[in-house]
């Protein structure tokens, strides 16, 4: 399936996948319940129901460009059938 | 007079934005320009982070907020300054304005349908406060923003969210990075048809319920029959016990809030802040949505008794 929009930002990561990834697949976010923790992410990748990766951390120490490398990089390989994320 | 078929566009009296703060934004940025702008202390953070961020050059000074929400306005707004000051929750802000050779600025983000007549030169707001709406941000009167583009990634997060964690994720991505966008079609369609007398109505009757049943704490504050309340927000004796009815509130699937924690910037800014961190430590806000009906006020008011229950064994 094509991606829907282009990811230009790290932050963007989670919209990018959600709104990307092939039909077996999906991402879910679990956001802080505290407030103003808005710079902290935390999302599962599945397949299926089986949890296949996490990605955690802070967008103010990222390196920026990370999350934007990885989304493309694992959408080619989901797409190929390669699950070795 | 001019007969022709390609005249220009008609206006209207209200100018629409993807957020309030985009709204806000504007307003600083291209309509006044200040070069100091007065916040309460006791304020949604949204619009610290908004001068912060966008505004850095501007000075940003605060005004002690009371926990009955009296305000504390320094002496006077002089030229080239700005106050901003708020309805909180739906009602009025009738406190005795300084004297201004500035600007007041109104945030009506809780109170647009709180049939208030403003004070001040500007009026801005956000919608998503009461309506369920994607987004929306408002600024009373013409203006013609050149807005800035924005591919409203948190909208459409928004439309696709099944549960409160895509909604979260959504409020995280406008917290991080917002531009000055204008609203988008859902939401002008759900604005532009809303029902504004039916759901004040509802919204009274929920608070006055919760006001009139809840057995535990205290009402912040008394509405009046033309106010649209917001939230119900109750004062609790004790930071543990407000702490332990919320969770307990939670586990029954009654989500609460607390408005509002205190900006880091307002922690610093040198002003007794006492009454601010006291509503911090004690509010509990309650939901009365017209989305709700008077048998889910009943659902919360039964709750909040079983927990009082449980803590008096």
């Amino acid at each position: 399936m094509p991606a829907m929009f282009s990811i230009e930002r790290d932050d963007e990561f989670y919209v990018f996948l959600k709104s990307s990834l092939p039909p077996k697949y999906r991402i879910e976010t679990e956001p802080s319940s505290a407030y103003y923790s808005e710079w902290m992410f935390y999302y599962n990748l599945y397949d299926g129901d089986k949890l296949m990766q996490t990605f955690k951390g802070d967008y103010r120490t990222l390196e920026k460009g990370t999350l934007v490398r990885e989304a493309k990089k694992l959408l080619k390989n989901l797409e190929m059938g390669n699950k070795q994320c | 007079m001019l007969i022709g078929s390609k005249l220009p566009p008609e206006r209207i009296d209200r100018t629409y934005f993807h957020t309030g703060r985009a709204a806000f934004s504007f307003l600083i940025g291209q309509v006044i320009r200040p070069k100091k702008v007065y916040l309460p202390t006791f304020t949604c953070w949204s619009l610290v982070s908004a001068m912060s961020r966008r505004f850095p050059e501007v000075e940003l000074e605060f005004y002690p907020v009371r926990r009955d929400l009296t305000c504390i306005y320094p002496d006077r707004v002089e030229e080239g300054e700005a106050l901003v000051f708020i309805h909180f929750f739906g009602h009025e802000n009738v406190g005795e304005l300084p004297r201004c050779e500035g600007t007041l600025i109104e945030d009506f983000s809780h109170s647009y349908m709180s049939q208030i007549s403003p004070r001040g030169h500007h009026v801005f707001g956000s919608y998503r406060k009461i309506m369920k709406v994607a987004d929306g941000g408002f600024l009373w009167g013409f203006f013609n923003p050149v807005y800035e583009p924005s591919r409203k990634l948190d909208s459409w997060l928004r439309f696709e969210a099944k549960d409160w964690k895509d909604v979260r994720e959504a409020e995280n991505m406008l917290d991080r990075d917002w531009s000055i966008a204008d609203i988008g079609s859902q939401s002008l369609e759900i604005l532009l048809t809303a029902n504004e007398s039916l759901i004040r109505q509802k919204r009274q009757k929920n608070e006055r319920f919760l006001a009139h049943n809840l057995s535990v704490g205290t009402p912040q504050v008394v509405f009046r029959q033309k106010e649209c309340p917001l939230i119900h927000n109750r004062f609790m004796p004790t930071t543990e016990e407000r702490d332990s009815l919320r969770a307990h509130l939670a586990s029954k699937g009654i989500f609460t809030s607390i408005h509002w924690p205190t900006h880091e910037l307002v922690h610093n800014c040198g002003l007794n802040i006492e009454d601010t961190l006291w509503i911090e430590k004690h509010v509990i806000s309650f939901p009365v949505s017209h989305e709700y009906g008077v048998n889910d006020m009943e659902y919360i008011c039964h709750c909040v008794d079983e927990w009082k229950q449980g803590k008096s064994k």
